[in-house]
């Protein structure tokens, strides 16, 4: 037991005669006379030359003329010491105890190897008081030794924490000082621990086990934290983790917490994300599913506890904290985040319960963090003496720590105050552990501490004490699957036998089937849990169709649909009924019957795309051969914006977003209403099918007057649409099934559809059917009319027309206009008797609704033709030639036209055209600056 | 926090529809089905934002606001026109209410005015706060103008 005291005395002696060594020192001779200077000179050399004997006559010559010189008989001593006679040694050194530190030093060992535990002490105790500044390393080595052996362990074990800190300072301490320095102070450590070691390790421990326990744990990390390497300061690391398992174990903090899936990793990442977005709704949803996917993963718990807090729900974050903390004991950041969630919330009136989860990890965790926390919620309690040991503990084992200067202070302000000496901080305890509970709890520990062997042998021993107890069955389980996964399974087993309703269980089970390629087993294991759990009937359709089962996993995924209403999987339900369900109807044979029509059709069309690819006309040549084909083919243009782009195609862009956030739920509802075709009503068309309607109706109204309109192929502003769409048809057929390039086609079609083609679209219904209107084509008209046989021989009639310069842009064929211009100014021509005619006068107004501000192009046509007129007249036509044309043509234009009254005047026929903004303002630019 | 109510007025659903899937974790929508029923909910109601058709359609006669009998007259006493010059531009005459019953709203119309920059210089003038998206503007831009309109 004392051997290593022993060896330390040795190398201690041999370092303090190293250290004393005689030397010629002119202090030292000054109070020697000439001749005893000879002497003393002389007993040097022989004593350097090992000439004990000699040396000693030559310092008995010395001593008799001079009896109290210090170093004299302290080399006496030596001497003697040298050959073995200690107590003669022993007595010389007592003479000089006093003048010379060496001699007491020299006592004391002479002391310690004796087992004089008693003097050695007051040898040493008196050496320390004598030294009032600087400690000396021998001396407070010899003193430990000294109280080690005098039984008081708590003395020795505070000296040698000393001893450690001051050799942690000083460059001047040997290395093998600090070896010999490292095993006594694990020595006396295990002395310390053995003290308690007859006791059951589970059974709850006494205030004094606990004070060593933590004593012990937290110099054993100052001395394994440092750069020191030694066999003893290695077996002080084995040390400190049996230390730490075992009272991870006694305080219940080994965890079970499970690791997470890489779908529920993606998936944590994600909600982090959004939370980091700002995104927080949406952060909660997805952190739901998380939970549901990975609910023993404390990582699941512990964002949906951060989200919660950042949503001011307490409650729930208080909750989902406790459940993290529960699979993790000893993660900080749970126990952090529920400690500062109970100490600032709530006013401090929960600083208690805050208290007690962090006791126990400042007991097992080495952390800066919780121990000033801890520190401070004691003494904010009143906690006083805890918390001044804790904050002096701070400042030894973090001297740069970050909350250093508020330790300094604290313990500045309680050690003011404090008048007993701190005594141990208080420690939960777990109680009423027995060996087989001790036994799990440890291999808990080993396991949070990453140490797999003694996990799995402490596991095996709980299963061996409790063969019924199914934690510990589970537990077994889990440490086996990657080295015995048929023994795991025979774990697994037997916990399910005991209980029968263990879902995690049973679809461990099955994976583990799965891993070992039984699918037969796997297959059966999930039908029998489906039998309890209808849900899991989604789990065994995607296991069936995973082996190629497709019919069954219909089936499977059938019951899943009628069986269950829940809202577990339901995502997952989604994803899987859109891959296998469409699929249902086909057989290899429509497939090959189906490529057979398309080749033949292929042939066909190759013969015909010729005519079809350059042939035909394209809409403006429709219009410009066809102006009155105008309205019914703006209308479909205006159709096609209106009912296929607007709310539809427009989506594509946040449909791409979405899945490249893997949501696929905005793809699905695209994908419904793109494919969605019936040979009905076209409201109930898919949008595509629409397109193709919309596509086909222009073709008939080609065809109608007489011309083939090529649109798909020819027409520059809808061919490059037509083509989008095609590829649209592609895409939307495989929504359901993503790759990572589809986001990228969803956008490119975008920008073909909804961007580029819309706006040449709409340029095309802007540029086409525009006239530019002034007074010259009134003027033309109103010249047309006079040369009419009618008016022949009649005086030239007189026309006023009241024009702006600039023209007016208004929507109407030229010829539509010439036509109403003509029949209305013969209208307003009339006999005035005696072969005259009336004046006329137009005046071409541009008007602006008061409301909508729509700018229209009113040409007021006045006359002072007797006669009753009305604007019914012009709908009946039933009077004069062409009036009824006229209403059409205006009606065809989108105009109107009215009768009005005018002052001079008998009345005025005013038609109102639609003002088109200038044709410049076809869009090439950016758009403007809005409100 | 709480998401900002955005009024839907328009003929039919697809608004509304389209706005809450992709815009229900931003805006909470509500839907008003004509001039007077936006009227009513802005009233009894604090929105942030108005999201408006133009082209109300399938809007009943009854339901169109606006004065039908001088229109008639402007369309030569056809009823049929007028009722369709009042639906297509209903929009129009459901912001002038709005405005007339004094809710300065900001109102985002669902309208192209890119080429018809005159008639909009008016409108925003006489109507503001106000704004446009076009036909082709999908919901993140839809998003994107009512979070400006909400901001400014």
């Amino acid at each position: 037991m004392l051997g290593p005291l022993i060896k330390a005395a040795t190398i201690t002696s041999l370092i303090l005669s190293c250290s004393a060594a005689y030397s010629q020192d002119e202090l030292v001779e000054a109070s020697l006379s000439s001749s005893e200077v000879d002497w003393y000179r002389a007993g040097g050399e022989a004593f350097e030359d090992g000439r004990y004997d000699e040396a000693q006559t030559h310092f008995w010559r010395v001593f008799l003329t001079n009896p109290n010189h210090p170093q004299n008989l302290y080399y006496l001593g030596e001497s003697y010491l040298r050959v073995g006679e200690d107590d003669q040694a022993f007595e010389w050194y007592a003479k000089c105890v006093h003048l010379y530190e060496p001699c007491g030093l020299a006592l004391g060992e002479i002391q310690l190897n004796r087992e004089d535990w008693q003097r050695a002490l007051l040898t040493y105790e008196r050496l320390s008081s004598e030294r009032s500044n600087a400690a000396s390393p021998n001396i407070m080595f010899g003193l430990a030794r000294a109280q080690l052996g005098a039984g008081d362990l708590g003395a020795a074990f505070d000296t040698a924490g000393r001893l450690h800190s001051l050799t942690g300072e000083s460059p001047n301490i040997s290395e093998t000082f600090i070896v010999t320095l490292s095993d006594f102070y694990l020595e006396l450590t295990e002395r310390r621990l053995d003290e308690f070691s007859s006791l059951n390790p589970w059974e709850p421990v006494s205030p004094s086990h606990q004070l060593v326990l933590q004593e012990s744990i937290s110099s054993l990390r100052e001395w394994c934290g440092g750069t020191l390497q030694n066999p003893a300061v290695i077996k002080m690391g084995d040390l400190l983790l049996r230390l730490e398992v075992e009272a991870s174990a006694r305080l219940g903090l080994g965890g079970n917490s499970e690791p997470m899936e890489p779908q529920a990793r993606e998936l944590l990442r994600e909600v982090e994300s959004l939370i980091s977005d700002g995104q927080l709704e949406l952060a909660k949803e997805k952190s739901e599913m998380l939970i549901d996917i990975a609910p023993r993963a404390a990582e699941a718990w512990g964002v949906w506890a951060a989200l919660n807090e950042t949503l001011n729900n307490l409650v729930q974050a208080e909750a989902a904290y406790g459940r993290a903390l529960s699979l993790e004991p000893q993660n900080a950041k749970w126990a952090m985040g529920l400690v500062l969630l109970l100490t600032e919330e709530y006013g401090g009136r929960r600083n208690s319960e805050a208290v007690e989860i962090l006791a126990p990890l400042a007991i097992v965790q080495s952390s800066s963090i919780i121990h000033s926390k801890y520190a401070s919620l004691l003494q904010g309690l009143g906690r006083f003496d805890e918390a001044l040991s804790l904050w002096t503990e701070y400042l030894r084992r973090w001297p740069d720590g970050a909350d250093v200067a508020l330790a300094r202070r604290e313990v500045d302000a309680l050690s003011r105050v404090m008048v007993d000496a701190p005594m141990g901080v208080g420690v939960q305890v777990a109680v009423d552990l027995g060996e087989p509970e001790w036994s799990y709890q440890l291999s808990l520990a080993y396991l949070a501490k990453g140490r797999l062997i003694e996990a799995l042998e402490w596991a095996e021993t709980t299963v061996e004490l409790e063969p019924d107890w199914v934690a510990a069955l589970n537990h077994l389980a889990e440490l086996l699957f990657t080295e015995n996964p048929r023994r795991a399974l025979e774990m697994l087993h037997r916990s399910l036998a005991l209980v029968d309703t263990q879902e995690r269980v049973s679809l461990r089970i099955s994976e583990t089937y799965k891993d070992l390629r039984e699918f037969d087993e796997a297959l059966n294991q999930i039908r029998t849990l489906a039998s309890r759990l209808p849900e899991h009937n989604l789990t065994l359709s995607i296991m069936l169709d995973e082996q190629g089962y497709r019919a069954e996993a219909i089936d499977a995924l059938r019951l899943y649909q009628s069986d269950y209403s829940g809202p577990r999987f339901r995502q997952q339900a989604l994803a899987h009924s859109a891959r296998i369900q469409p699929f249902e109807s086909t057989s290899s044979r429509a497939w090959l019957l189906l490529a057979i029509i398309s080749s033949s059709l292929f042939v066909f069309g190759a013969i015909r795309y010729r005519w079809k690819r350059f042939g035909g006309v394209v809409i403006e040549e429709l219009l410009e051969a066809h102006p009155r084909s105008y309205s019914e083919v703006a209308s479909v243009l205006s159709a096609m914006r209106h009912e296929v782009i607007k709310h539809n195609t427009t989506v594509l862009p946040v449909v791409a977003d979405s899945l490249e956030r893997g949501e696929l739920g905005g793809a699905l509802d695209a994908q419904g209403w793109l494919l969605n075709t019936t040979d009905s009503e076209k409201e109930e068309a898919g949008v595509l099918a629409l397109w193709d309607q919309y596509v086909r109706d222009l073709e008939e109204i080609g065809s109608r007057f007489g011309t083939r309109l090529n649109i798909k192929w020819k027409d520059p502003v809808l061919a490059p649409m037509c083509q989008g769409f095609e590829k649209l048809n592609v895409y939307a057929r495989i929504l359901h099934k993503p790759t990572k390039t589809t986001p990228h086609f969803l956008r490119e079609i975008n920008q073909i559809i909804n961007v580029n083609g819309y706006r040449e679209l709409g340029n095309l219904l802007r540029r086409i059917s525009i006239f530019e209107l002034d007074g010259n084509v009134i003027r033309e008209s109103w010249a047309r009319v006079c040369r009419e046989p009618t008016f022949d021989g009649m005086l030239t009639p007189q026309i006023t027309v009241v024009a702006p310069r600039k023209p007016f842009p208004v929507r109407i064929i030229k010829d539509d206009l010439v036509d109403i211009l003509t029949n209305l100014l013969r209208n307003a021509l009339g006999p005035a008797g005696f072969g005259a005619v009336s004046p006329v006068r137009v005046e071409l107004v541009l008007e602006s609704d008061p409301i909508t501000f729509i700018s229209t192009a009113a040409i007021r046509i006045l006359d002072r033709r007797e006669g009753t007129f009305n604007v019914e007249m012009i709908r009946g036509r039933s009077i004069e030639r062409g009036l009824g044309l006229v209403y059409d043509r205006v009606v065809r234009a989108g105009g109107s036209i009215s009768v009005e009254e005018a002052s001079g005047w008998n009345k005025a026929v005013v038609v109102r055209l639609t003002v088109v903004e200038s044709v410049d303002n076809i869009d090439v630019s950016p758009r403007k600056e809005r409100v | 926090m709480s998401l900002s109510r955005v009024l839907v007025v328009e003929d039919g659903f697809e608004y509304i529809n389209r706005s809450q899937q992709w815009m229900g974790d931003f805006f909470m929508f509500e839907r008003a089905g004509s001039g007077i029923e936006a009227l009513t909910l802005l009233r009894d109601g604090e929105f942030e934002a108005v999201y408006l058709d133009m082209n109300f359609h399938r809007s009943p006669e009854d339901e169109l606001l606006g004065d039908l009998e001088s229109i008639c007259a402007r369309f030569g006493g056809d009823r049929r026109r007028a009722i369709d010059f009042l639906s297509i531009h209903q929009g129009a005459y459901i912001l002038a209410a709005i405005r007339g019953a004094g809710f300065m709203t900001p109102v985002l119309f669902s309208y192209d005015f890119e080429s018809e920059t005159n008639r909009w210089d008016q409108l925003s003038a006489k109507y503001g706060p106000v704004d446009w998206v076009g036909d082709n503007a999908g919901p993140d831009k839809v998003r994107e103008a009512l979070a400006n309109l909400i901001s400014d």
